[in-house]
């Protein structure tokens, strides 16, 4: 009996019997989408270890870099527009991983679309790219005493150079094997690295006209991008086999 | 023990356990008060149950703004209006003095005092909103704001019925007493 | 619940996979026979709107599929021919990892992924790496990730491939138990797999389809058409040549051969009940005689 006079004592069946209908119910409930971060989380966790190393690589080599060559604005550059397609090696392999790892139809047939996961894995790779990037520019930057905004030019040009190659080649050339990704990945960083080097442009191009390349290379990326993941919305396995 | 926000979030994410917790708190409460709206215990045990299972179907949805208890209680007051729009209330003052004496066990009978039966039998006869915001206030220790959220009123409004309410109550007894 | 495949037709270039297929599916289990390079899988890619169809449509309840994109994604489940998984997955991880991206919320996860795990006969396994796992296993682990979701439409390509016999009983006995108030779609060159699970049997030819009918009634195309008969030693060379031979026994003297055939093939010949796999052999066998 309470204090008010009353004797209410729940009956331990009655609460045994609204448990069981409700996690019945749980059981049935179709689940909601999975919330953005959930599945960001999730990308984010199975990211392949080897993009972790590549960033990390480039940062060592940086730091030795700096440390051993003679301070200038041009040794600068170089140093950046070195590191980038290393940053940036397996950025589009990483992207179409489940192609590469032949996963693409087990994860194209769940409720979150495959262009859902493909923007999660966008977002990751792209923003550990160019926040490795901003990185290394800023320490190159502050070692030198180098302007931050003369400096990341060199390091997003290449960037967009390479991401760009790489989704070309991947749609031209149908790549799906993870082996054909990597060698890809690996000659379009050199053809980044070395046709440069060898004919002496970048030596000879504006500060004006690389902020216009930057300008052309991101508007040309963004389009891919857009294309690619409106290709992921519609029918058929990515770009594999759309007509 | 985890919280409520927690044991939601839980829920949310599949943990039957979770749902077990919430319930075997809650459930105490929102019985004594389905008990307390309607006069009948059979009743009362059938609407909480209709409560708790409105709470999961709502719980993937629900949004924390506010108490979890006031949005329990919510649930739990549309529960019993419902039912008194549904049904003509079957019980008087003399039913729930009948099942007083019916000569269950004290774990039967939903009250055992005198005074008890006479503030059941008084409460009954104030309009439901009154005798929803009583109960909420005197047996359930809610504030004026909450009762608001609950009944969805402001709480000027709230404060208002609480204290027309015990008025009423107030008359009635001195006319019970004779006094 | 009904899915309609209405003349679904995919062409590459000059070469057509799949050619007018049109099909209604309603709750139960189909086999869809076929060999190699039939169609089977271009049909079931097209099913899940994994390939876009070059023509026709697939309809859930009237509702092209490619309209209803999430909401019937959510109830698919499929099992692809071949599929890989991340390096350094574990059996845990792959079913996890796909359990979220079917939107399932952890503790449900959880639940699901620990209940097939067990069913498929891996829950000790579950800590592995999937590159440690036999083809088997493998595939016991992909028709476990087909079953997250609960499916209601169930699309299972070559299920049956690399599982030892006991495994493909098994496999049997969880596909009959459920298949109520479910499509179940399952395409196989192995007949023995669904001769006693399947409700409806369709056979795809050239990227047609060329029979359909229930499991009890499938071989009537084929009744008075199977024989057995005894044949000498010397003469099976010859005999293996001018008919469909689904089966053949030696004896001491002779060789007890099962023959299908539209007319009597010889004096000693005795018509037989034919099976599913004389229908399967004499479909595929009859397209390389002509």
């Amino acid at each position: 009996m309470n204090k008010f006079g009353e004797s209410i004592v729940p009956d331990e069946n009655r609460i045994e019997q609204i448990i069981t209908e409700g996690q019945r119910y749980m059981d049935s409930h179709v689940p909601q989408r999975t919330p953005r971060l959930v599945l960001l989380v999730q990308q984010l966790r199975y990211i392949s270890p080897l993009l972790w190393v590549t960033q990390l690589l480039a940062l060592v080599l940086l730091v030795i870099n700096v440390s051993t060559r003679a301070v200038g604005v041009a040794a600068a550059r170089e140093i950046l527009f070195a590191a980038a397609p290393l940053i940036s090696l397996f950025a589009v392999p990483e992207l179409f991983k489940d192609i590469c790892r032949d996963m693409s139809e087990l994860e194209n047939v769940c409720k979150n679309s495959g262009s859902r996961i493909l923007t999660m894995r966008l977002i990751i790779v792209g923003g550990i790219n160019i926040s490795v990037l901003t990185l290394l520019t800023a320490v190159v930057s502050g070692s030198w005493g180098v302007s931050f905004a003369a400096l990341i030019l060199y390091a997003l040009v290449p960037f967009n150079c390479l991401c760009i190659l790489n989704l070309l080649a991947f749609r031209l050339f149908r790549i799906r094997s993870r082996s054909g990704a990597a060698a890809l990945s690996v000659l379009s960083a050199a053809a980044v690295l070395y046709l440069p080097a060898q004919t002496g442009v970048l030596a000879k191009i504006s500060e004006r006209l690389w902020g216009g390349i930057f300008i052309a290379t991101l508007l040309i990326l963004i389009w891919q991008v857009l294309r690619i993941l409106r290709a992921a919305k519609s029918q058929g396995v990515l770009l594999w086999n759309s007509k | 023990m985890p919280d409520d926000s927690k044991l939601i979030r839980l829920i949310k994410q599949g943990d039957k356990q979770a749902f077990d917790t919430l319930v075997r708190r809650h459930y105490p409460n929102i019985l004594a008060f389905c008990c307390r709206r309607i006069g009948n215990r059979a009743t009362a045990e059938d609407l909480t149950q209709d409560v708790f299972l409105k709470l999961v179907a709502a719980i993937y949805k629900y949004r924390a703004v506010g108490k979890f208890s006031n949005f329990l209680f919510t649930i739990a007051a549309n529960t019993c209006n419902d039912f008194f729009r549904k049904k003509t209330p079957a019980l008087s003052g003399d039913d729930i003095e009948e099942q007083a004496d019916s000569g269950g066990s004290p774990e039967d009978t939903l009250i055992g005092g005198e005074q008890a039966k006479q503030l059941y039998s008084q409460l009954r006869a104030l309009p439901d909103m009154q005798r929803e915001a009583l109960i909420l206030h005197y047996f359930h220790g809610l504030k004026a704001k909450d009762i608001a959220e609950i009944q969805g009123v402001v709480p000027a409004t709230a404060k208002s019925r609480i204290k027309q309410g015990l008025d009423k109550l107030r008359k009635a007894y001195k006319e019970d007493m004779g006094l | 619940m009904e899915l309609e495949i209405n003349r679904l037709t995919k062409s590459y270039g000059h070469k057509t996979a799949v050619d007018s297929f049109s099909a209604a599916f309603t709750d139960g289990i189909y086999a869809l026979l076929g060999a190699n390079g039939s169609g089977k899988t271009t049909l079931m890619r097209m099913v899940c709107g994994l390939l876009k169809p070059t023509a026709g449509e697939v309809l859930l309840d009237g509702t092209p599929i490619s309209e209803a994109g999430e909401s019937y994604r959510e109830l698919l489940g499929y099992l692809p021919q071949n599929f890989g998984y991340y390096p350094n997955f574990t059996g845990w991880d792959f079913m996890m990892y796909l359990a979220a991206l079917k939107g399932l919320p952890k503790f449900s996860a959880e639940e699901r992924c620990a209940e097939l795990l067990d069913l498929v006969g891996l829950h000790g396994e579950r800590q592995r790496k999937l590159k440690t796992y036999s083809g088997g296993m493998l595939q016991r682990i992909g028709v476990a990730q087909s079953l997250i979701n609960n499916p209601k439409i169930l699309i299972l390509d070559e299920p049956t491939a690399g599982l030892d016999p006991k495994e493909r009983a098994k496999f049997r006995n969880i596909i009959s138990g459920l298949s109520s108030g479910r499509i179940v779609i399952l395409s196989t060159h192995i007949v023995s797999d669904v001769e006693y699970i399947a409700d409806t049997v369709m056979i795809m030819k050239n990227g047609q389809l060329a029979l359909q009918n229930s499991s009890a009634h499938i071989c009537d195309a084929i009744d008075g058409c199977v024989w057995r008969c005894a044949v000498p030693d010397e003469r099976v060379a010859e005999v293996s040549t001018r008919y469909v031979v689904s089966n053949l026994r030696h004896t001491e003297s002779e060789v007890e051969m099962r023959i299908i055939s539209a007319a009597k093939p010889f004096g000693n010949a005795v018509a037989v009940t034919p099976n599913l796999e004389d229908l399967y052999l004499y479909f595929f066998r009859e397209a390389q005689a002509k």
